[in-house]
């Protein structure tokens, strides 16, 4: 059974449809590219399933329960949370503390038990589990930094710490390539793939295609708001309307 | 403990004796300073947990006066002893904060504070108003002053000792509060709530619970300044008041836990010094305010790492 | 019936006054994203300069108020250069430079006007208009309203008819956007708080002959402003004046029928009550995202 289910979903902003009737689903376990010229509503879509914005029509299950339109905290607790495009990090927290927010939701915590020193305990937990996701993800020896001050590349896996710390189930990346060198993107493939055999089932969008061909199961395309195309990365690279939609927009 | 924690430790410890000991050789006036002093280093203190969360709001004056008027009508009109009424200015405080989450936080930034501000405007409106029991203009005098033993609360010093025990006993609290993990998610909650909200964060909660707890604590710096006074006047909590602790929370820096508490002292003390001018006083504050945000804006906090940096720099020009 | 036609008729007047200092500070956070605090002590400064011109020097009343223009205007002028030109981009700086002027500018009028009761300016136009026996309006007030008025019709021309205020428009509209159209930013805010100062010296000038002048006066001032903004939809020029002439309406009968202090406790709720149920006002829209 698919873990994500996106069905005929409608996003309009005003008079402007930015995703008009999609429909796509995500298997367990794979790593799914949501791809398409700039403007062609893969953000939008992102943010509908993340829940920052909430759709006009349609249905979004995850894991089989119904999630359309909760909002991001809510989302983020039934398993999926999703990373961001641009570094949006806690650029004034150290690496450690930015990961440590990540545990929210695992390890809650309440003021009475802060003012009281109750949760002894579960902040032990919390950062066992944030130092043993800064390992995994290569950041250990950056631990103390602020995050304003890392590199691009440590900043993207640092991004993805904060998310993976929470235990999710889903995990959607926002353009994780964006911006970075054959260098940079070959390592973060790596990561992502690293991600995915530690049990997490990764959405992924991005525009850099030689990172989603190497690195997706399946691709869903979307251009003007509406599903253009869906398979494995051999049958949509030689999918005619594809390559039209490609070559006839943006070079992107 | 490790080095850093001790010299942290030893230099409270060194503060909280000079503290101790500094009213004895203060006159009278000078007492009555100390103890306002303290008591508003609570203020900025509660205000800065307001403001982790970045949301800069203009009703924590008129919420000191929430707990002081609850206070101060719970002693006088119901016979509430001081021990039961400052703590309980903090549950009322707190709850009337409770009640303003709801419409309060369906706005952020600019909405946020002139709702805020309105919001406090009403209930500072409603004490002149409704005369019984909150007195109209001239409030609510012959407060009680605490009893214990054969103390005499109304002298400044044994006052002062009071005040220092509970604001110190706040100041661990709030301090506690921040360290902590819920310190940490309100900090998030600041600087990119969208990614805070991805990770499970209902900002609305965290919003809400700085903006509670900061109330209650302000609300027992009401108290403990109304008790002191004997009288509460709704002037006392009015948007003048209000600007001087956000003054005080700019000047001395939002950065650090001891930013506000540093304000608060250095422009109390500056404006202490200017009495004699008098009617000539908020604009020396105001100039200070204008010169501060311009030339000083991580506040007087940054001064030593900034004094620092430039000597380093002007090293780094002779070097090169 | 009498007092109620009378209640209506003063709301109107007062409106013109509300709306005047409403538009400024409507106009300088549309197009500077600052909250002028200072925006009362704005109109506080013009009611004293009538004060001291006409009240104590004698000047003609009609040349003071040019004069309370232009002084005002050029305060917010020095505002925009000195202190929220820097400061553009963070508007808590602004936020609280404004707080800074503000209580310079209430030491100054202390220092000018010296301190004790509140000051009186007598009216320069004398007489009453007696309409149906029962409706009086001073000649003072229908100067007021009409003066108002005039000014923001041609405040209203200025931003639809010109391309300057076409340009400030766009610039309230979408900062990025209009940067990329090749409007110069930091002129038309130079051109707002201008404008919006202007308005707010004007609002002084002609309510000095009516109310009492004293250096707090702007708190009531920038009370009022921020309710009518916020009820008109911040950012909405339109909104604000719709909002002023029923909020004066309001504010009068409250206070002809119980006092001003319910007035303006139900005028704070009111504003309240709008931020919860439609935060972007009567007249505003929401901006996307």
């Amino acid at each position: 059974m698919a873990i994500l289910e996106v069905r005929n979903l409608t996003k309009q902003f005003g008079g402007l449809t930015a995703l008009n009737d999609v429909s796509f689903s995500v298997e367990p376990g794979e790593i799914h590219g949501l791809i398409g010229p700039n403007g062609a509503g893969k953000s939008t879509m992102f943010k509908n399933i993340a829940g920052f914005y909430a759709p006009t029509s349609g249905e979004i299950r995850f894991d089989g329960r119904d999630i359309t339109g909760l909002k991001p905290s809510r989302i983020s607790h039934e398993g999926i949370v999703r990373t961001f495009q641009e570094t949006t990090l806690f650029q004034e927290l150290s690496v450690f503390d930015n990961v440590l927010v990540g545990t929210h939701n695992r390890s809650r915590t309440d003021i009475f038990s802060a003012i009281l020193g109750l949760d002894r305990q579960k902040q032990r937990e919390a950062e066992d589990s944030a130092i043993e996701v800064m390992e995994f993800m290569g950041l250990a020896d950056r631990r103390d930094q602020l995050a304003a001050e890392l590199p691009l590349g440590s900043q993207r896996a640092l991004a993805i710490a904060i998310a993976l710390v929470s235990k999710p189930r889903l995990m959607l990346m926002d353009e994780p390539f964006a911006g970075m060198n054959p260098e940079e993107t070959g390592h973060m493939m790596d990561l992502t793939r690293r991600v995915r055999e530690s049990g997490v089932t990764i959405v992924l969008v991005e525009h850099d295609m030689k990172a989603v061909m190497g690195l997706c199961d399946r691709l869903t395309v979307l251009n003007f708001g509406t599903l253009l195309a869906r398979g494995s990365p051999e049958e949509v690279r030689n999918n005619p309307d594809v390559i039209s939609a490609y070559l006839g927009g943006s070079h992107a | 403990m490790n080095r850093s924690a001790l010299t942290h430790f030893a230099g409270i410890v060194i503060v909280l004796v000079i503290l101790a000991v500094l009213p004895h050789f203060l006159r009278y006036h000078h007492q009555d300073f100390l103890i306002f002093l303290v008591i508003n280093i609570l203020v900025v203190s509660s205000y800065r947990l307001v403001t982790l969360t970045g949301e800069w709001s203009l009703i924590h004056a008129v919420m000191m006066g929430v707990g002081a008027y609850g206070s101060a009508i719970l002693s006088k009109q119901f016979n509430v002893s001081f021990w039961l009424s400052m703590p309980l200015a903090g549950v009322v405080a707190g709850s009337v904060a409770a009640l303003l989450c709801y419409p309060l936080f369906r706005m952020t930034q600019f909405y946020f504070l002139i709702g805020s501000f309105a919001a406090g405007e009403a209930i500072r409106l409603s004490w002149i108003h409704f005369i019984k029991p909150f007195g109209g203009t001239s409030g609510v005098s012959g407060i009680p002053s605490p009893e214990l033993g054969n103390i005499d609360f109304l002298e400044p010093i044994p006052y002062f000792y009071l005040v220092l025990i509970i604001v110190t006993l706040c100041l661990f609290l709030l301090y506690r509060v921040e360290k902590s993990r819920v310190g940490l998610t309100l900090h998030a909650v600041h600087w990119k709530a969208p990614l805070a909200e991805s990770v499970g964060v209902n900002t609305w909660n965290y919003r809400s619970l700085a903006f509670i707890t900061g109330s209650v604590f302000v609300g027992i710096a009401g108290a403990l300044k109304v008790h002191y006074i004997g009288t509460v006047t709704p002037k006392q909590f009015d948007i003048g008041f209000m600007v001087f602790i956000l003054i005080w929370v700019i000047v001395g820096g939002y950065r650090t836990f001891y930013g506000a508490i540093i304000g608060a002292i250095v422009l109390s003390i500056l404006d202490e010094a200017f009495r004699e001018f008098d009617e000539l006083r908020p604009a020396i504050y105001g100039a200070i305010l204008v010169f501060a945000i311009l030339f000083l804006p991580a506040g007087l906090e940054s001064l030593p790492q900034r004094l620092r940096e430039k000597f380093g720099r002007s090293g780094a020009k002779e070097a090169g | 019936m009498e007092l109620l036609i009378q209640s209506i008729v003063n709301g109107f007047i007062q409106s013109g006054f509300y709306a005047l200092a409403a538009v400024g500070l409507v106009l300088i956070f549309g197009v500077m994203g600052v909250v002028n605090f200072a925006h009362g002590e704005l109109v506080m400064v013009g009611a004293y300069t009538v004060w001291l011109l006409h009240a104590q020097y004698g000047v003609p009343f009609l040349p003071t108020i040019l004069i309370a223009i232009l002084l005002v205007t050029a305060i917010g002028a020095l505002m925009e250069q000195f202190l929220f030109r820097p400061m553009r981009g963070d508007p808590l700086g602004g936020l609280i430079c404004s707080i800074g002027v503000l209580f310079i500018l209430q030491v100054v009028a202390t220092v000018v006007g010296g301190d004790g009761p509140s000051k009186q300016v007598p009216p320069p136009y004398e007489g009453t208009l007696v309409l149906w026996d029962f409706l009086r309006v001073p000649y003072q007030r229908l100067f007021a309203i009409g003066v108002a008025i005039a000014a923001l019709g041609l405040l209203w021309y200025f931003l639809t008819r010109t391309r300057l205020g076409w340009a400030l428009r766009a610039v309230s509209q979408d900062r990025e956007a209009a940067s990329l159209q090749g409007i110069n930013s930091n002129r038309i805010s130079m051109i707002a708080i201008c404008v919006g100062a202007a308005m707010a010296g004007l609002a002084g000038a002609l309510m000095a002959p009516l109310t009492n002048i004293n250096p707090h006066m702007g708190h009531n001032v920038i009370i009022t402003a921020f309710i009518v903004t916020i009820v008109g939809g911040v950012g909405s020029l339109s909104g604000a004046v719709i909002a002023s002439v029923l909020y004066a309406l309001f504010h009068t009968f409250v206070t002809t029928y119980f006092n001003g202090t319910v007035a303006t406790i139900s005028g704070l709720l009111i504003m309240v009550l709008v931020l919860i149920i439609r935060p972007t006002g009567i007249m505003g829209h929401r901006v996307s995202e």
